[in-house]
């Protein structure tokens, strides 16, 4: 845990910079990849198979070539409460998989974002940011901070669009992902126009969407977390099932993106 | 007392009941009730529904206003009622605040909790309430009121202008419409990038629309008149939108959908009045105006009262409809969300809201001396 901690403190330091690199993959255990198959099962309509990413194919085709991703989204502010984040389990989780296949390339995960990221905020920090340093893929995690601050959802997507078409003018490959799932935060605001924009943007665009907020509802549904717990334990639990979940169709969304599919 | 003329059309009171329902159910997130509601078989939901019906009756109250009285009594008039909403509006964020402090306390563990950002309250609780009262800060749930001040505010302007030339009221309100789907013309208040979640200079034209079928009401204008093939084009458009609106829910028909119709149709904006909603609501207009005359047991039924006067009590039933759907959400999460415990808890909501509804019809009709029908007016 204090491990954790002390990452936790550099990347609240490395916050204003808008970067932070994540804990190197051997600290995060990821569970064998049958299980976690078997525990972080959606139906198949939630996890369809996506089209080739060029970009993806090419650097994972080059033996050793070293695969960069970087993460968008709104920064978590407290994340020495809970397990590793997402952008660690993920690089773990391709790590491994990789290794899997027997193919050599290292993995790097960044995370670049700000806390209470509006689309727009995003898009600017990307154009600045993260087409620069011309990272192999980029997952655009929309977070729901234009929910929460009322940002219109036209305007909202406008910013979106802008910001994916300049990634695919830069020919960076991009995997987006939608609004996470919460009930306690729906009661408060509504993110349906929202997550309707973002299924249009990405069908218009033929991009690949990681469907967060409709798989977190379905793992809710069935009962395998309970998001209605007022309890810290089971409030925990459940966010560490959502993010080593969420890491396990991501990457395997890369890979089969990549080709890689088995 | 002074007799009034008119007969009442309970048809404006009915749909704006229906309406006020379907804001309470569709406020309870993850209900399977919820998928039933009115918004998941076509593209426009219940705000089409208020906003016209209550273009459609400020135009007839302050209409009578506006003979009798004059001008300035008329606008007067028109900022009491505004103020009555800002009211409404304040309490409902108060509300609001208090359910995000009591979640924000029962779920500090939860993956959402930093998007909430109660930190913003407690770091600046001067500047949040300030915000709330100067509506700098509109959360989404409720931004119907403003943009029903900002329509009413606009209101004394439409009525004297449509007394006027109703084609010239019609002409400029579509001109502006057009100039927001255009050029986006947003209507930022206070910094550059506010803009309001339903944008009043968008959706005052189905206003307008609702103000002048008020003013036409008693005539028969030939552009309100029955024309089966329009209506034919109506019942074309709204199927077009049930199926559109269920391919939303299965995957493979969605990709089908938004190959083939998705770059002419989306984006449907709802904060700008998209073109799709607001022909989808014509349609549903032109065809229920028909088919429900105005003496139809379908409102004039003792079944249908409840509704009824749900909707001739629409501020207090709206701020009531938003905070119960909260309690009921609240249920849900302790109790379990079998589906015994949803119908349970969404049929008790719908109760208590008619329960408030005829107590205060009875509350108008025993008060002031009055015996017998309440005043029209006041219920608007």
């Amino acid at each position: 845990m204090n491990r954790y901690r002390l990452v936790a403190a550099c990347a609240a330091l490395a916050s204003g910079l808008g970067f932070a690199q994540a804990p190197p993959s051997d600290e995060v255990a990821v569970a064998p990849t049958a299980e976690l198959e078997d525990r972080c099962e959606v139906p198949a309509e939630l996890a369809p198979d996506i089209e080739r990413l060029p970009g993806l194919a090419e650097t994972l085709a080059a033996p050793g070539k070293p695969l960069s991703i970087v993460v968008l989204g709104s920064r978590a502010t407290h994340p020495a409460r809970r397990g590793p984040p997402f952008p660690a389990r993920l690089q773990a989780a391709l790590a491994k998989r990789l290794g899997e296949r027997g193919l050599a390339n290292a993995v790097n995960v960044t995370m670049v974002g700000r806390t209470q990221a509006l689309a727009g905020d995003l898009a600017g920090l990307l154009r600045r940011d993260v087409i620069p340093a011309r990272p192999q893929l980029v997952i655009w995690q929309v977070g729901r901070a234009d929910a929460r601050r009322g940002n219109p959802p036209s305007r909202f997507a406008r910013s979106l669009g802008e910001g994916l078409a300049a990634l695919q003018k830069a020919g960076i490959d991009v995997i987006v992902g939608d609004m996470q799932f919460h009930p306690q935060f729906e009661a408060l605001y509504r993110t349906d126009e929202y997550r309707h924009y973002v299924k249009w943007l990405t069908g218009e665009r033929g991009l690949p969407l990681l469907r967060r907020y409709e798989m977190i509802e379905h793992w809710a549904e069935a009962g395998r977390i309970d998001l209605d717990s007022t309890e810290d334990r089971e409030q925990a639990i459940a966010y560490d099932f959502i993010q080593e979940c969420l890491a396990h169709h991501a990457a395997r969304m890369i890979l089969a993106g990549a080709g890689l599919t088995r | 007392m002074p007799a009034l003329p008119s007969r009442r059309d309970l048809r404006l009171d009915f749909f704006r009941g229906l309406a006020l329902w379907f804001i309470f159910i569709d406020h309870v997130p993850s209900s399977a009730i919820g998928r039933l509601t009115f918004r998941n078989f076509g593209f426009s939901d219940a705000t089409e529904i208020f906003v016209f019906i209550s273009g459609y009756t400020a135009a007839i109250v302050y209409g009578r206003v506006l003979v009798r009285d004059g001008f300035l009594p008329m606008a007067f008039e028109v900022l009491k009622r505004c103020w009555r909403l800002y009211a409404a509006h304040i309490l409902l964020l108060v509300f609001f605040i208090a359910q995000i402090f009591w979640v924000s306390a029962r779920f500090g563990n939860a993956s959402f909790i930093d998007e909430l950002n109660v930190a913003e309250f407690h770091d600046n609780p001067g500047e949040s309430i300030v915000g709330g009262l100067i509506l700098r800060y509109r959360p989404v749930n409720l931004d119907v009121l403003p943009l029903y001040m900002a329509l009413l505010a606009m209101f004394p302007g439409i009525l004297w202008l449509a007394t006027r030339s109703r084609a010239l009221t019609f002409a400029a309100s579509a001109l502006l419409w057009l100039c927001v789907q255009q050029f986006h013309w947003a209507f930022p208040v206070y910094e550059a990038g506010d803009s309001w979640l339903f944008n009043p200079l968008a959706w005052q034209f189905l206003f307008v629309i609702g103000a002048l079928c008020g003013r036409a009401r008693n005539e028969d204008p030939p552009w309100l008149r029955w024309r089966p093939w329009l209506a034919w084009a109506a019942v074309a458009w709204l199927l077009f939108a049930l199926f559109v609106t269920t391919s939303w829910r299965y995957p493979a028909l969605n990709d089908w959908v938004e190959v083939t119709i998705g770059p002419w149709l989306y984006p449907i904006d709802k904060s700008n009045l998209g073109i799709a909603r607001l022909l989808h609501f014509g349609a549903l207009a032109y065809l229920v105006v028909r088919l429900v005359p105005e003496g139809s047991p379908v409102v004039s039924s003792r079944l249908a009262l409840p509704v009824v006067r749900c909707g001739q009590h629409s501020l207090i039933i709206f701020c009531l409809g938003i905070s119960f759907s909260f309690a009921a959400h609240f249920l849900l999460v302790q109790f379990g969300r079998g589906m015994a415990m949803q119908l349970a808890v969404i049929a008790g909501g719908i109760a208590l809201l008619s329960a408030v509804a005829f107590f205060s019809t009875w509350m108008k009709t025993h008060g002031r001396g009055g015996n017998g029908e309440p005043r029209p007016a006041a219920s608007h």
